[in-house]
């Protein structure tokens, strides 16, 4: 797990400010510690390697296990962690996982906003988001982009998925094919690891799971394709919180 | 207080940069067997079919801030995905921009919208256009093929 995260917190004074800002780059650390299989020794690549039972792990990574799961069902399978080498690979939602834990590190600030790479969380007061150009690589912060939410209120949680940075690194479990069904997903909501997964698992299954993550409450903006006269062709929920129209 | 950080973690290293990364051209992306177009201040292009195992250092790029920039090449990691490759810009010690040289296969292919004409959909076009944001909601780079290219630029660049 690697990622860019920045954090903006508004309230306590500055020494407290810090020390929330240093205990949720720890926590972010320690779920590293947990679960990265890029690192033989962490609970993850020894549960891939059968060296660990599930029963001998930590709670944590039973969680989010559990929660790969119940994505998995409530997507129809198009969130699947399992790799293609049958290792189970929580990667995909264990980036938003921590930040939502980490973020509990904040709770004594009156506001606060964190972005972590392309992932957002916001709590207190409105706050304008913008949604990435897909064309952009690297951090988007500071470029041009295509539309502009409000978090605050009913949704505080904002998670984009696509091909932007590395193309086809999100498979279709269906046809075992690199996904290429839309350019980028947008969801909303109030959970930024249900926002990240359906992201993600529209990503994989294209319009089938459209239809699920908007029976399940979600709010979505969908990058369908580039115009050739510029710009983008797009669709949304009615009840996707664009400032733009 | 704004903090801003970049952790990467492979190997056991955490890097902390200063905020927000210089804005990054649109990356070209090929067909799939066709050249990589080579991006501005990278002196060399690997073969995707040839691995380079050995990260190359070239200085390039205008001077952004005061120090001089240099980038740092990843070597090009391959998997069953593809072959990616990172390369970082540094100025004075400070991460500035990290871009995909190579990310995979292909390019992800445009896909009309009537595949979806869901009534209840509103359909719409947008443009990019600067906005006065807190924060911009994108696509991450997760994967594991790029990050071992991006830890093999940091380590280049004698950062980690």
């Amino acid at each position: 797990m690697a990622m860019a995260f920045d954090v903006t917190v508004g309230g306590p004074d500055e020494d407290q400010a810090k020390a929330a800002i240093d205990a949720f780059h720890r926590e972010l650390l320690r779920a590293d510690d947990l679960f990265s299989l890029f690192r033989p020794d962490t609970v993850m690549s020894r549960l891939a390697t059968g060296e660990l039972t599930i029963a001998e792990a930590p709670a944590e990574v039973v969680e989010v296990l559990h929660l790969c799961d119940e994505y998995r069902i409530a997507t129809g399978g198009a969130f699947d962690a399992k790799r293609p080498d049958g290792v189970i690979d929580p990667t995909g939602i264990v980036k938003t996982w921590a930040v939502a834990r980490a973020a509990e590190h904040l709770a004594g600030a009156d506001t606060w906003l964190v972005s972590a790479s392309g992932d957002v969380l916001a709590h207190g007061g409105e706050r304008r988001v913008g949604i990435a150009d897909p064309r952009v690589t690297g951090d988007p912060a500071g470029t041009d982009v295509i539309d502009v939410v409000t978090l605050g209120g009913t949704y505080t949680a904002l998670a984009t998925s696509g091909s932007a940075q590395v193309a086809d690194h999100i498979w279709d479990p269906v046809t075992g094919e690199p996904a290429r069904h839309f350019v980028q997903v947008s969801v909303a909501g109030s959970d930024l690891v249900e926002c990240d997964a359906w992201a993600t698992a529209i990503c994989a299954g294209g319009g089938p799971v459209v239809e699920r993550a908007a029976a399940a409450g979600l709010e979505l903006l969908i990058v369908a394709g580039e115009r050739s006269q510029g710009g983008f062709e797009a669709v949304s929920t009615p009840g996707w919180p664009t400032v733009r129209e | 207080m704004r903090g801003s950080h970049l952790a990467v973690v492979v190997g056991g290293c955490a890097v902390i940069v200063a905020a927000g990364f210089a804005a990054a051209p649109p990356m070209k992306l090929g067909s799939a067997a066709g050249p990589q177009e080579p991006v501005p201040g990278d002196s060399h292009q690997a073969d995707p079919n040839q691995p380079d195992p050995t990260p190359g250092a070239t200085a390039g790029g205008s001077g952004v801030g005061g120090g001089q920039a240099q980038t740092f090449d990843g070597p090009a990691v391959s998997n069953v995905r593809g072959t990616y490759q990172a390369q970082i810009t540094v100025v004075d010690g400070v991460v500035t921009d990290v871009v995909a040289l190579q990310a995979g296969t292909s390019a992800a292919e445009s896909v009309a919208v009537n595949s979806m004409a869901i009534p209840l959909f509103k359909e719409r076009v947008l443009e990019a256009q600067s906005a006065d944001v807190e924060a911009v909601s994108g696509a991450s780079f997760t994967s594991p093929a790029f990050l071992e290219s991006l830890a093999g630029a940091f380590e280049a660049a004698g950062l980690s």
